[in-house]
């Protein structure tokens, strides 16, 4: 198991770092300036202190040496400074990760409890009035972007019941409180969590109905099994292993949608510093968000690959 | 003595595609303690629907129990509630089943699979369940058995397997194991071995025996009395020496007829009996076989023959039984 994931982490080398060239082209192609961008538009401009920014900024050198220097630097742990507030990058992502995380684990641990458990449910209880409710509002779910889910939250919620707060993290001025907390949370987790939950609901539920008449599941009732344990051992068992690459999957999805949840809702994650990096052109910033998200895409796929693995001991021992 | 089993005109029917599959019609049969029963007839005829009824592995949808009784050790198990039938099943019937290679389950370790009856109903804790466990694989022959108790099944081979399903029935020493068609998917050679398997272990633990089989010459050699079922219908139920000595019901002649003597044995088709299985949609108005019979008779398309004695302890239900002693091979004339 340990060699196994150990191989797996040196066959994703050559990917991180084919990762890191597109980053850097990318981020260099981008349209517009940061020094422009730096130099508010109604100060006169000074070809001269346009020239000085950029030599101290290092974007006067051919792009390859550029690339150099910034791989080097990267190696060790060094992802440039922010060309806006001159912080260090790693640093800025270090002290944002954790409202992210926050943000997708409780979401995706939300629906992956609610939606396995729902789609269970559904199949069990397959054609019956409850079947349908979840399968419309599994639809339903499924179709609502994030974004527009969040805001329709928002204006809910928050500005017409005024049971949530619309923004940040925690209420300004207040020491940090877990109550307070997820009260913030609560909206943001909501709307991205529905999506998914919806997701994991569907594909629960088909993958159930596939396996509910096999015979394994007729000789662990005729052992005398309970219904709970035939279902949550010998059927569940089965039916999640092609539900554990859906999950996988949306990990990702997941963390590109927390993106647009965190702008909407302010939430103080790499998703919001992200996008203000990207309308202040800050390329250090960029580059370091785009990176994370290759890892979180490494990171989960080689997660599923294991969870995988784990419960599928036809592949284990492969 | 009171039989161990009685089963009184059971009837399980299914309901799908708007239209309704008389799967069990009224059988009736008795099990004594240690006696060995086999239940034979062409796929379809509603064996494993009538021991699956039995156990209440019957579910609705689609299908459902409508009739009759199954009296075992004097309690009917049609009656039970799920959690009382619950505390039969796995405990004092057991059932192995057709198919070894899609009867256990693939993700989880033949070790868990045998102990969790042991721990569920006799009361052991894991680790006794394990030592058990490891007792009833060497019991049923599986070699270094201690060591394979962590082994998932695809590492085992469709007999071996077959084996394994057998321990499991066998855990909490049940008074009644029912195999449906325990051979059916092995090859030739293993076939032969399971059945010794089987009948050695009867003869060592004591218990009866359902053995369910499309094929009459599988069970001649270890079975005490042979129903034979049609369209979810008793056909003919007898000793199994006279029953093949002397069949009293043209189907069973047909099926003993359908056995390859030993120079057919190789040949890609097995002889089987002329004309379409029975459509199980339609309740039939007279016999259900007289449509392959080739000894019908007008009667027989009226009225339904009754299983009535025929002989010492067999019954038949067929309108020219007594007729049929004089004929030897399927087909000949009377
Ligand atoms: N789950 C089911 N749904 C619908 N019909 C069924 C089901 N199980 C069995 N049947 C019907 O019951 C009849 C008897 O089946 P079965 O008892 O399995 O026959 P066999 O004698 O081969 O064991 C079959 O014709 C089949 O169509
Ligand atoms: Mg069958």
């Amino acid at each position: 198991m340990t060699t196994y994931i150990l191989r797996r982490i040196l066959i994703s080398l050559p990917i991180i770092l084919g990762i890191t060239i597109i980053v850097f082209l990318l981020a260099n192609m981008m349209p517009g300036d940061a020094v422009l961008a730096m130099i508010s538009s109604d100060t006169p401009m000074e070809a001269d202190l346009i020239k000085l920014r950029q030599g101290q900024l290092g974007l006067d050198l051919p792009l390859y040496v550029q690339y150099g220097r910034w791989l080097g630097n990267l190696v060790h742990g060094n992802l440039g400074f922010s060309f806006q507030t001159g912080e260090p990058v790693a640093r800025m992502i270090v002290t944002r990760i954790p409202a992210t995380l926050e943000l997708m684990g409780i979401s995706l641990l939300i629906s992956i409890i609610l939606g396995v458990i729902l789609g269970t449910v559904s199949a069990l209880k397959q054609y019956s009035a409850l079947d349908y409710g979840l399968t419309l509002f599994g639809f339903t779910g499924i179709s609502i972007p994030d974004f527009f889910l969040g805001m329709i939250l928002i204006f809910i919620f928050a500005l017409k019941l005024k049971w949530f707060p619309t923004s940040g993290m925690v209420t300004a001025g207040t020491d940090f409180s877990w109550g307070d907390n997820l009260r913030h949370l609560f909206l943001p987790g909501l709307a991205l969590a529905l999506v998914r939950t919806s997701v994991f609901m569907r594909y629960t539920r088909a993958s159930v109905l596939e396996v509910i008449n096999d015979d394994y599941v007729r000789t662990a009732r005729a052992k005398g099994m309970t219904e709970f344990v035939v279902i949550a051992r010998h059927v569940l068992r089965n039916a999640l292993i092609p539900v554990i690459t859906v999950i996988g999957v949306s990990l990702t999805v997941l963390f590109a949608g927390a993106v647009i949840i965190e702008t909407i809702f302010q939430w103080p994650g790499i998703g919001l510093m992200f996008i203000s990096a990207i309308s202040l052109r800050d390329s250090p910033v960029i580059m370091g968000y785009v990176l994370v998200s290759a890892f979180v895409v490494l990171i989960a796929n080689l997660l599923t690959d294991v969870v995988y693995s784990w419960v599928d001991p036809r592949i284990r021992y492969e | 003595m009171a039989h161990l089993l009685e089963v009184k005109d059971l009837v399980t029917r299914f309901y799908s595609d708007r239209t309704t599959i008389h799967a069990v019609n009224g059988i009736s049969y008795t099990l004594d303690e240690g006696e060995s029963l086999a239940i034979v007839g062409e796929s379809g005829s509603g064996k494993s629907v009538g021991v699956m009824s039995l156990m209440g592995l019957i579910r609705y949808p689609p299908g459902r129990v409508e009739g009759g009784e199954a009296l075992f050790k004097g309690r009917d198990l049609l009656k039970l509630s799920p959690s009382e039938i619950r505390k039969v099943c796995g405990r004092e019937i057991a059932m192995v089943f057709q198919d070894p290679m899609t009867s256990l389950n693939p993700v989880l370790p033949i070790g868990l699979q045998l102990g969790e009856s042991l721990r569920k109903h006799m009361g052991m804790d894991k680790a006794q369940a394990q030592v058990r466990a490891a007792e009833l694989l060497a019991l049923v022959g599986l070699p270094n058995a201690a060591d394979r108790l962590k082994d998932f099944p695809f590492q085992f081979s469709g007999g071996q397997r077959q084996r394994i399903m057998i321990a499991m029935g066998l855990a909490c020493d049940p008074s009644l194991l029912i195999a449906d068609e325990p051979t059916t998917a092995l090859d030739v050679t293993i076939q032969a071995q399971i059945v010794e398997l089987v009948k050695e272990l009867q003869q060592k633990l004591g218990m009866a025996i359902i053995w369910i089989s499309h094929n009459l010459a599988l069970v001649a050699g270890m079975v005490d009395k042979v129903i034979v079922m049609y369209s979810g219908y008793i056909v003919e139920q007898a000793p199994v020496d006279d029953l093949y000595e002397r069949p009293l019901h043209p189907y069973t002649l047909g099926l003993l007829h359908a056995i390859p003597t030993l120079e057919q044995r190789n040949q890609e088709r097995l002889a089987s009996i002329e004309g379409m299985p029975p459509d199980l949609r339609k309740p039939v108005t007279g016999c259900p076989f007289a449509p392959r019979c080739p000894y019908a008779i007008e009667k027989c398309l009226q009225a339904i023959p009754p299983l009535q004695a025929v002989g010492p302890q067999r019954t038949s239900a067929c309108w020219r039984a007594e007729e049929l002693r004089g004929v030897h091979t399927f087909g000949d004339k009377l």
